[in-house]
Formats: structure tokens, C-alpha cells, sequence
């Protein structure tokens, strides 16, 4: 009986060691709160601004009418998609010098990947709320009064706004897992591994393009992407998501912070 | 004593050369040792071996008894801030200075804020902004304040000034003191942490070519000086290590002196001091190399 007991009390040590373990990664990662959610929120306050103004001047000198007589809003690029690039980039270092400084830390690979993903579900998760809520703002506004586009999905039919932060929380958890892969070829093979990281990505961007080409099957293909739509698509990106997370803890577990 | 590290036939090659060449050596508890060796000599590659931060070529590594790595409790009782440590572009000291706790046990706060104090660190600065000798400092600080059971501290004096090195030597013999731990020192300024190393081991091309107690090395050598003539004489048909002479006055180092030899010396008008761990060092680096060279 007191070896059984004393059994379950060293698992549940052994599990609050590794889930302490994988909580203090995270919080490493998010120790810098300036330069994850200051700094890219003030840029993104800035250039939203500055849309702004330039719809309003837009509609001041005299394009009101066009506007207007448009039945569509103006949309002004998708200012969603500077957040989630900022988020590839905040992969990318966390993964080239987080990693050689939690070996500092006497982390183990494993304990660093996994405190790695909780931060960056927890970072898709914010960010996701964040566009979320200023999609529906900018939806409820009518355009922010100005009949302007920057972080609404409408163009590409997604307006429900738990379709919005699931396409948003989807494409946030794409490119962080895409960084932290690409970055991590990096940490471990070097140059080698960027070579073999871009000429990866150009020979799958070339079949992407070749294969329905060559088979003769475009329009089926783009068919197809109309069909299963931008929730669908977000859907989809989850299974290669989960395949970079695959490789990145592979790379990662024989990598050195040299 | 117990043994906290035990390496055996221990290899790490990096294309065609031998980084770690076939080493053995085991390490004790509770003492301060020094990993001595020139530049490239294979000291940084040995530490983060043992620290689980590269992987071998060929040998075993026992840390605390067990492998260490991927090993967790083996690596949370180690602290290792090498020399090129790199850091988040975005760190702040305060960064460092509020998550290393969370990552070492031992950690105190109160003395990490004396030694930021002390070694004047601008906490709200960026790292990479700091001077060498400041990052350097960061590191020794991390090293210091974590008190983890086995403390490595790969060249941490690097850009440090003499009173910063000063004190990076005190508040290690202080601390050390009263939080007894086992700490592992590299260096190449070997005269200036011979008083506090309690054990040495030396590394050359990949190689050991000496691990033994400070006490029994500082006492294997003598430097014997005086004149050219009287030297010769004593040093005739025994060790001679070293042999330098300027004008008429002659010194030389040499091997394994008893009482009565020294007694015999300062007879003779011979002045005897013992060899500094520095000189020795850089005659058996020599002389190790004289023999690599000979066998090649």
C-alpha cells in the first residue's frame, strides 16, 4: 500500500516537474511584453490611422461619389496581415535565439518545444481575439463611418465572428509553426538548412502550380477552393500546421545553440 | 568526497578534427575546479558537453549518475552561461533578471540585485546594447545568483576590468563559502584564479594532459634563479622544465624538488620559490606538444 502511494505521489511530482517545466518556457517567451504585444500593436494603430486619413482625404477631394455610388466598401488591404507576419518573425527568434538562451537556462530540447507551443497557442489565441473584435467593430461601424476595409474578411465571404477568429486563429497558428520550423532548419543545419528549406518551399509552390497544369485539372482545383471556402481552407491549413509542428520537433531534438 | 560527473572515453569531432579527443575524467563534489587550455583547446566544447548542450561523438557522460541528456533533473541542478551566450534580441536585463527564477531553483534574488549593483549593470538597457565586459557580467551574475549544485563558467571574465574581475573572484569565494557547490571554471588567465582553484585540469588539443589536486601541482615544481653558473650546477642531472637566462642570472624551473634539495639550493646562494600554476601550465602545453609533434 505505502509503495503504491508513494508511486502516484512521485508521478504527480514527475507531472507537476514537467508541466512547471513547460510553464516557465512559456513564460519566457512572453516575457517581453514591449516587443510582443506593445510594439506591434502601436505599428498596427499607426498604419490603421493612416488608412484612415487617406479614406477620409480620399472622400474629401471628391472621390465621395464614387465611393458611394459603389455598392461595395473600399476595401484597403488586409491590415490583419502585418500581424500575422510580425507573429512569423516572433517565431522565427524564438526559435534562433530563445533556444540557444534557454540552453543557458539548462532546458532540455523537449521541455523548450512544448513550452514553445503553449506560447504560441496562447499568442494565436490573443492576436485571433484582437483581429476578431476589430473585424466586428469595423463590421458594426459600417467601415469605420468611412466605408473602409482593413481588418474585416467580408471580401472573402467570412462574416460570423466565430468563423472570423477561427480563420484568424488558424492562419496565426499556421505561420508561427512555419517560422518555428523554418528556424529551426536554421538553428541545426545552418546555411544548408535554408537551402533546403527554400528550395522545399519552391518545388511545392512550383507542384502547386504544375500538377493542375499538367493534369489538366485548374479548374477543377479552383473549384474546389470555392466550394470549401475560407473556413474550410482555415480548416485544412490545420492539418499542415500540425505537420510543421511534427517536423519542427524533430529538427529541434537534436539541434545545438552553438 | 562523491564524484557529481564521470566522463569516460569521451570524443566529439567536428568534420575531420577532434574537438574531445578520447578524454576520462571525473569530477568531485564541492570544490572549485579549473578547466585550463588554450584557446581552441577544447574547454567551451567540453562544457557543453556535459551540459547536455551538444551532443557526443562517441563516449559516456554521467552527471549526478545518470546520463544528462534531455535528462531534466539532471540538467535544472546545472547552471552553464557560456561565454558566447547568445540572447533574445528584445531581452532587457530585467528579462534575465525576472525569468532565471523561474528556471533555478536556488536562485536568490537578493543577491543577484547586490551583484547587478555592484558590477553596475543598467537593468532597463538591452543586452545587445550592453559593452562585452557587460554581457559578460549578465552572465557571471546568472551563474552566480542561481547557486545550482554544479555552476560551469566558460572565460567569464571576458571585457571584464580588473576590479570587476576582482569581484567576480570575491563574491564567487564568498558565496562558495557559504553555499558550498560544485564549480567548474574555464580559463586561459590562469595566475589570476590560481588561489582559488582547488583542483586543475588541463587541456590541450582535445586532450587532458593533466587533472590533479592545485596543492600537489603547486608543489611539483620549483623555480630555482640566481646566477648562470650556480644554477647549472644545481639543475645538472635532474628535471629541468624551463630555461631562461638574462646577462649573467639564470632561472629554471624544475621538477619534484625535496627539503634537502631545497635546502641544498638556498645553500648555495640559490633563491627558491615555488612555480606559478601559470608557468607550469604553459611548459607542460609546450612540452605536450613537443611530444605530439615527435610522435607525428
Amino acid at each position: 500500500m505505502t509503495s503504491i502511494t508513494l508511486s502516484t505521489n512521485s508521478t504527480n511530482t514527475t507531472q507537476r516537474g514537467v508541466i512547471r517545466r513547460i510553464v516557465s518556457v512559456a513564460k519566457l517567451h512572453l516575457v517581453n511584453t514591449s516587443g510582443l504585444f506593445g510594439l506591434p500593436l502601436f505599428i498596427l494603430f499607426i498604419i490603421s490611422i493612416f488608412n484612415l486619413l487617406v479614406a477620409w482625404l480620399m472622400i474629401a477631394i471628391g472621390a465621395k461619389a464614387e465611393v458611394n455610388g459603389a455598392g461595395d466598401a473600399v476595401w484597403i488591404g488586409n491590415v490583419n496581415i502585418f500581424i500575422i507576419i510580425y507573429m512569423l518573425v516572433v517565431a522565427v527568434q524564438s526559435i534562433n535565439l530563445t533556444f540557444p538562451f534557454a540552453q543557458g537556462y539548462s532546458v532540455t530540447r523537449k521541455d523548450f518545444y512544448r513550452g514553445s507551443i503553449a506560447a504560441y497557442l496562447l499568442l494565436s489565441l490573443a492576436y485571433g481575439a484582437l483581429l476578431t473584435v476589430l473585424a466586428q467593430l469595423e463590421q458594426f461601424t459600417s467601415g469605420w463611418w468611412l466605408r473602409i476595409q482593413m481588418y474585416s474578411l467580408n471580401p472573402i465571404g467570412v462574416t460570423g465572428w466565430l468563423e472570423q477568429f477561427f480563420v484568424f486563429y488558424a492562419a496565426l497558428l499556421f505561420f508561427f509553426f512555419l517560422g518555428a520550423a523554418a528556424a529551426g532548419l536554421y538553428v541545426r543545419f545552418r546555411t544548408w538548412g535554408m537551402a533546403l528549406f527554400f528550395s522545399t518551399l519552391g518545388l511545392l509552390l512550383l507542384g502547386v502550380i504544375a500538377i493542375p497544369l499538367l493534369t489538366n485539372t485548374g479548374a477543377q482545383v479552383l473549384a474546389w477552393f470555392a466550394e470549401t471556402g475560407a473556413v474550410g481552407l482555415a480548416a485544412w491549413s490545420l492539418i499542415a500546421t500540425l505537420v510543421l509542428a511534427i517536423i519542427g520537433s524533430m529538427i529541434l531534438r537534436r539541434a545545438t545553440a552553438a | 568526497m562523491t564524484e557529481v560527473i564521470r566522463v569516460s572515453e569521451l570524443t566529439r569531432r567536428f568534420g575531420r578534427q577532434n574537438a574531445v579527443d578520447n578524454v576520462s575524467f571525473s569530477i568531485q563534489e564541492g570544490a572549485i575546479h579549473g578547466l585550463l587550455g588554450r584557446n581552441g583547446a577544447g574547454k567551451t566544447t567540453i562544457m557543453q558537453l556535459l551540459t547536455a548542450q551538444d551532443f557526443p561523438t562517441s563516449g559516456a557522460i554521467e552527471v549526478f549518475g545518470q546520463n544528462p541528456m534531455e535528462n531534466a533533473s539532471v540538467l535544472s541542478r546545472i547552471s552553464f552561461i557560456k561565454e558566447s551566450q547568445k540572447y533574445p534580441d528584445v531581452f532587457r536585463v530585467k528579462h534575465v533578471l525576472k525569468s532565471a527564477p523561474w528556471f533555478f531553483e536556488n536562485w536568490s534574488t537578493e543577491f543577484a540585485e547586490q551583484l547587478v549593483d555592484e558590477f553596475q549593470l543598467p537593468v532597463n538597457k538591452k543586452i545587445k546594447k550592453l559593452s562585452k565586459g557587460k554581457t559578460s557580467a549578465v552572465g557571471v551574475i546568472v551563474g552566480l545568483a542561481s547557486r545550482a549544485p554544479i555552476t560551469f563558467f566558460d572565460e567569464p571574465y571576458l571585457g571584464l576590468d580588473a576590479v570587476a574581475r576582482q569581484l567576480f573572484y570575491d563574491r564567487l569565494l564568498e558565496d562558495y563559502s557559504e553555499h558550498p557547490r560544485t564549480v567548474i571554471l574555464s580559463t586561459h588567465l590562469i595566475d589570476e584564479v590560481s588561489n582559488l582553484l582547488e583542483h586543475v585540469i588541463l587541456i590541450d588539443k582535445g586532450r587532458i594532459i593533466l587533472d590533479e589536486s592545485a596543492d600537489v601541482i603547486r608543489g611539483s615544481a620549483s623555480t630555482v634563479s640566481g646566477s648562470a653558473t650556480e644554477v647549472d650546477r644545481f639543475a645538472s642531472g635532474r628535471n629541468v622544465l624551463s630555461r631562461q637566462q638574462i646577462g649573467g642570472l639564470a632561472t629554471v624551473t624544475i621538477e619534484g624538488l625535496s627539503a634537502a634539495e631545497r635546502k641544498a639550493a638556498a645553500l648555495a646562494g640559490l633563491e627558491i620559490t615555488p612555480v606559478s600554476l601559470q608557468q607550469l601550465m604553459i611548459q607542460k602545453t609546450n612540452s605536450s606538444e613537443r611530444e605530439l609533434e615527435k610522435i607525428s
